[in-house]
């Protein structure tokens, strides 16, 4: 076992699930989760040296991960593929889900997909890895390079504009005309 | 209220987004993973990353996104003018083949599949232990009266590297005559025999090891072995499932890609592995699946319960007649009864067909496919059905003659004398120096059927001139 395995053990190996869910959870369509894999194994292999000497190594494989996700999912909402990979996900949840519930679902990551592309990079890859990964702020902005209260200030942002985007699919909002 | 819809957003976010992990995707990431760190371990990271960029999708093993390469390449295409495709056309062509020559130097490994990469792992094992069952049944013809035959046999399988073998198996094999019993066959690597102990009847004996393996044939241990040498993919993904309380991937494969499987046969192989050791946890064989005739049935081997890389007692592999028990090992026939029948055989095929060629009869697929070739063409049917006057037919009396010569042929080639050689398809009934077959003697010297039929015992030398011939 040459260095970069040791290093590969260290640093990847244990956040292999957390990279694999990542991917998947934003793409949701198998191929573009090989694409995204592949696009984020090169800019690691890229950026061996500095993930290496990184704080937080783990933080930016993670943010590497999503960003890729990201430019694949970008790609398909360009081409207006999004709800068509809601419904791919769809089916494959339609073995738990009941008909409605299926629908409700598609449509809804189709939407919450085109919102997250309508921020900033910054914005986007923030919020997923709050929203979706769970991370503590301050690992969030080592893997974006900035200080805690600047990673704050982009999640506060996206929710904000989220809040604002999304305001139909809140229930309190349901009836209410919020458009 | 603000923390409330901060808490909302990151809710719908994060659940919309939720989602678990098809089993086939984690596979494939988890593949890709596997590619990344094991192409790391061949370069240091310059190397590696130029590699990688050049030729992204082999280095990692990715294959499968090709196919929507395509519909996005028409995709951008179609939104061309002619222009703009034909100087696209020139640009492509050029970066073709720079691509190419920057690939030639970029790529040296091809993908590895999982299947691969648990052929691998058993190749490097030391030793396992593993529970197997053992079951088959002859089917019935349809509307017959047939008699089931049912075998079920279950035990321990013990494997040691770099080749030798224990099987204890207890339970019925009606097929081969035989009620309950409990047997241990050992073998040695390296030896051409294996030692059958059978514990109810308190005797043991050599048998020769057959040369070519089927899979009806194949033991516990030879069906993990020849796993070890399986290359390329499995046909189907199964899905995840826990064995022994781990994640565990599951993967069906043909079994042709491993064992000779006669042509109308589907036989199937289950493999579960685990992700971690990349060694199979669980193996089941199937065979005959689409078959149900009288004579072939259907049969499962399950493996499961392993144990890698554990310290097994040499006494396991004891050849010794245990104390107590009789050696009844058979010993070879007269050299006289072998000759005259293989010599039979060759006559009566000969007389059947004409007396043009000699029988294709050095495995023992080939004697089958002669034995269905030579009933077809006197008009009867394969597997050979003997009504009473059917079996009254001279013809297939002779046949049947025929057919045991060619197994017997088949047999001694394929599995019981390593030096046996059949040249049923070069020679010529009546070439009189040609070798036809020859097989080694206890003492050292050979028996030769010439083409003539005539049979003489010759030195390793005579033979080696007589070949040259």
């Amino acid at each position: 076992m040459n260095d970069l395995q040791q290093t590969y053990d260290r640093i990847i190996r244990p956040i292999e699930n957390r990279m694999i869910r990542s991917i998947w959870r934003i793409v949701r369509d198998p191929q573009d989760a090989e694409d995204a894999m592949q696009d984020a194994l090169v800019i690691v292999m890229k950026r061996w040296d500095r993930i290496s000497r990184h704080p937080s190594p783990e933080s930016l494989v993670l943010k590497i991960c999503i960003d890729a996700a990201y430019d694949a999912t970008r790609r398909n909402v360009r081409r207006g593929r999004v709800v068509e990979l809601g419904e791919a996900a769809a089916q494959q949840a339609s073995l738990t889900q009941l008909p409605s519930e299926e629908m409700a679902g598609r449509e809804q990551y189709a939407e919450i997909v085109a919102a997250i592309h309508r921020l900033s990079r910054q914005q986007a890859t923030a919020m997923l890895m709050r929203a979706v990964d769970g991370q503590p702020y301050e690992e969030i902005a080592a893997a974006l390079g900035c200080t805690e209260a600047t990673a704050r200030k982009h999640v506060a942002r996206s929710r904000g504009r989220l809040r604002v985007w999304l305001a139909h699919l809140d229930p309190k909002n349901a009836g209410g005309g919020e458009s | 209220m603000n923390r409330e819809n901060n808490q909302y957003i990151d809710d719908l976010v994060g659940n919309v987004l939720e989602d678990n992990v098809p089993v086939e995707v984690d596979w494939r990431l988890r593949s890709q993973l596997e590619a990344f760190r094991s192409r790391l371990g061949e370069a240091n990271a310059s190397t590696a990353h130029r590699s990688m960029t050049l030729s992204r999708r082999v280095w990692l093993g990715v294959s499968a996104a090709a196919a929507r390469s395509r519909n996005r390449m028409s995709h951008w295409i179609g939104a061309l003018t002619m222009r703009q495709r034909i100087a696209a056309l020139g640009g492509v062509g050029v970066t073709a083949i720079l691509a190419l020559l920057l690939l030639w130097g970029g790529i040296d490994g091809k993908p590895v599949s999982a299947m691969e990469r648990m052929a691998e792992g058993i190749r490097k094992a030391k030793s396992f232990k593993a529970a197997m069952v053992f079951e088959s049944e002859d089917a019935a013809q349809p509307g017959g009266t047939a008699v089931v035959k049912i075998n079920k046999l279950s035990g321990t399988i013990y494997w040691l590297a770099p080749g030798s073998s224990r099987m204890d198996v207890q339970g019925v094999a009606r097929d081969a005559g035989a009620g309950e019993q409990s047997i241990s066959h050992i073998r040695i690597v390296g030896r051409p025999f294996e030692i059958s102990i059978d514990h109810k009847a308190k005797k043991s004996s050599m048998n020769p090891i057959p040369r070519a393996m089927g899979v009806r044939r194949a033991s516990g241990p030879e069906i993990v072995e020849t796993l070890g040498q399986f290359s390329g993919e499995a046909e189907r993904e199964l899905g995840v499932k826990e064995i022994g309380g781990k994640k565990a991937y599951g993967f069906e494969i043909d079994m042709q890609k491993i064992f000779p499987v006669p042509d109308d046969a589907k036989d199937v192989a289950e493999v579960w592995i685990d992700p971690e050791s990349n060694l199979p946890v669980f193996v089941q064989f199937n065979w005959n699946t689409n078959l149900k005739r009288r004579g072939v049935g259907t049969g499962m081997c399950r493996l499961q319960n392993f144990r890698w890389n554990i310290d097994l007692d040499p006494q396991l592999f004891d050849t010794a007649v245990p104390k107590g028990y009789t050696d009844v090992t058979s010993k070879e026939p007269p050299v006289g009864k072998r000759v005259h029948s293989f010599t039979e055989c060759l006559k009566l095929y000969t007389e059947l067909t004409g007396g043009r060629r000699y029988p294709a009869a050095s495995t023992l697929v080939e004697a089958d496919a002669t034995h269905k070739e030579l009933l077809k063409e006197f008009g009867f049917e394969y597997p050979p059905k003997a009504p009473p006057e059917v079996s009254r037919n001279e013809n297939f009396k002779k046949i049947r003659r025929v057919a045991g010569g060619l197994y017997l042929i088949a047999f001694l080639v394929e599995r019981m004398n390593p030096d046996a050689a059949y040249y049923g398809k070069t020679v010529k009934p009546g070439e009189r120096d040609k070798v036809l077959l020859h097989w080694k003697l206890d003492d050292g010297r050979y028996q030769v059927i010439f083409g003539d039929l005539r049979s003489e015992s010759v030195t390793a030398e005579k033979l080696r001139a007589l070949e040259g011939k």
